[in-house]
């Protein structure tokens, strides 16, 4: 056992030629920045901004799909026309302004019953031109004031028609 | 560099050399130990491709901690250890070592160790290869590098009796193939 011992501990074999070359160049390597590294460090690159772009392109996505689920929400919302407690003149109009703010349309059902995508920002618009809810007094005074003035003026001449300024001249006569 | 001068440098001058990066001189150092160190790697590895990897392996990380080497043993058990710890590494995650708690003993007979000391070391080589990864390295450390099973165990991270049981089955194949040798052999001369 001893012999054998001996003999596989001293034993030499000579490796092959090129074995030198290739640790050559893995020491070439390693001292000016190896092609290998180079490699490892443009993979890590590589899956890093693979990673990162996988990253944008979800949030980018979840972004996308929140606001676009959003306002489908806000359009499959149709509304419904309101029955009101007084059938005022305002009724011709049933309008959908609840979150109005927040929807970039409104849907409005017309005299007719057919429903109407407007702007949001005409949702104002539609609020002033109901009297009823909320009640505008002071505004609803001066609608009325001028209601009754071209109520109560039953000729209203214009300057630039000559068979009212006729007209004009015989009132003023008659007046006289 | 002429091959000459190659041999009237010794090992401190190699070591001098290489480890202020003289490309010439780890040329010189590698072709003095390469011999030795691929015996090594041939013995531990299962064919000729795996030792030349270990050897370029193990030649690289000598290059590199030569620097560390203190000059306390000799500059060739050193360069060994690395050489024995690279093909230790190599084939540790390889081999499935079975643990065994009952360890039948193996006895080579004086006879057939005589026929293995006779045969050449490129034989013995090549019997070694036909081992199975674990058995074939509880069989170089303890048989050849002459590592106690205590120790054996420490560095594969096993059990003693692990070690034991893998070093007698690994006798038991090795002997086998001895004895076929020995039955061939008879059979020519009785022919």
């Amino acid at each position: 056992m001893e012999g054998l011992r001996d003999k596989m501990y001293n034993y030499e074999v000579t490796p092959p030629p090129q074995s030198w070359q290739i640790i050559a160049t893995s020491l070439d390597e390693e001292k000016t920045g190896s092609p290998t590294s180079l490699k490892k460090r443009s993979k890590f690159f590589y899956l890093s901004f693979s990673a990162a772009a996988a990253i944008a392109i979800f949030v980018f996505g979840l972004t996308f799909w929140k606001n676009n689920s959003s306002n489908r929400e806000a359009d499959d919302k149709i509304t419904v026309p309101k029955t009101s407690s007084n059938n005022s003149s305002s009724d011709k109009h049933n309008t959908a302004l609840e979150d109005a703010d927040s929807k970039k349309y409104i849907i409005i059902t017309s005299p007719q019953g057919e429903c109407v995508k407007i702007s949001s920002k005409a949702a104002q618009l539609i609020v002033s031109a109901d009297n009823q809810n909320p009640p505008k007094p002071v505004w609803s005074a001066k609608v009325n004031k001028w209601k009754d003035i071209m109520e109560s003026n039953v000729f209203a001449p214009a300057t630039a028609n000559f068979l009212d300024i006729v007209g004009l001249t015989q009132t003023l006569k008659t007046d006289n | 560099m002429n091959s000459k001068s190659n041999h009237t440098l010794t090992d401190a001058d190699l070591i001098q050399g290489s480890v202020e990066g003289n490309r010439e001189i780890q040329e010189v150092l590698y072709h003095r130990f390469s011999p030795k160190m691929y015996a090594v790697c041939l013995r531990y590895s299962g064919n000729a491709v795996d030792a030349q990897d270990l050897l370029q392996e193990g030649f690289i990380k000598v290059f590199k901690n030569l620097s560390k080497f203190r000059g306390d043993g000799s500059f060739e058990g050193w360069m060994r250890r690395i050489f024995l710890n690279t093909s230790i590494e190599h084939y540790r995650k390889k081999v499935n070592m079975l643990s065994v708690t009952e360890t039948q003993e193996v006895t080579i007979e004086d006879k057939e160790w005589n026929v293995l000391d006779n045969l050449a070391e490129k034989d013995i080589i090549s019997m070694i290869h036909e081992l199975s990864p674990g058995y074939r390295v509880v069989f170089n450390m303890h048989v050849i590098e002459g590592y106690s099973h205590k120790e054996i165990a420490d560095i594969l991270g096993i059990n003693e009796g692990t070690s034991k049981s893998q070093l007698a089955r690994a006798k038991g194949v090795l002997k086998k193939m001895v004895e076929n040798r020995l039955n061939i052999t008879r059979a020519i001369k009785e022919v």
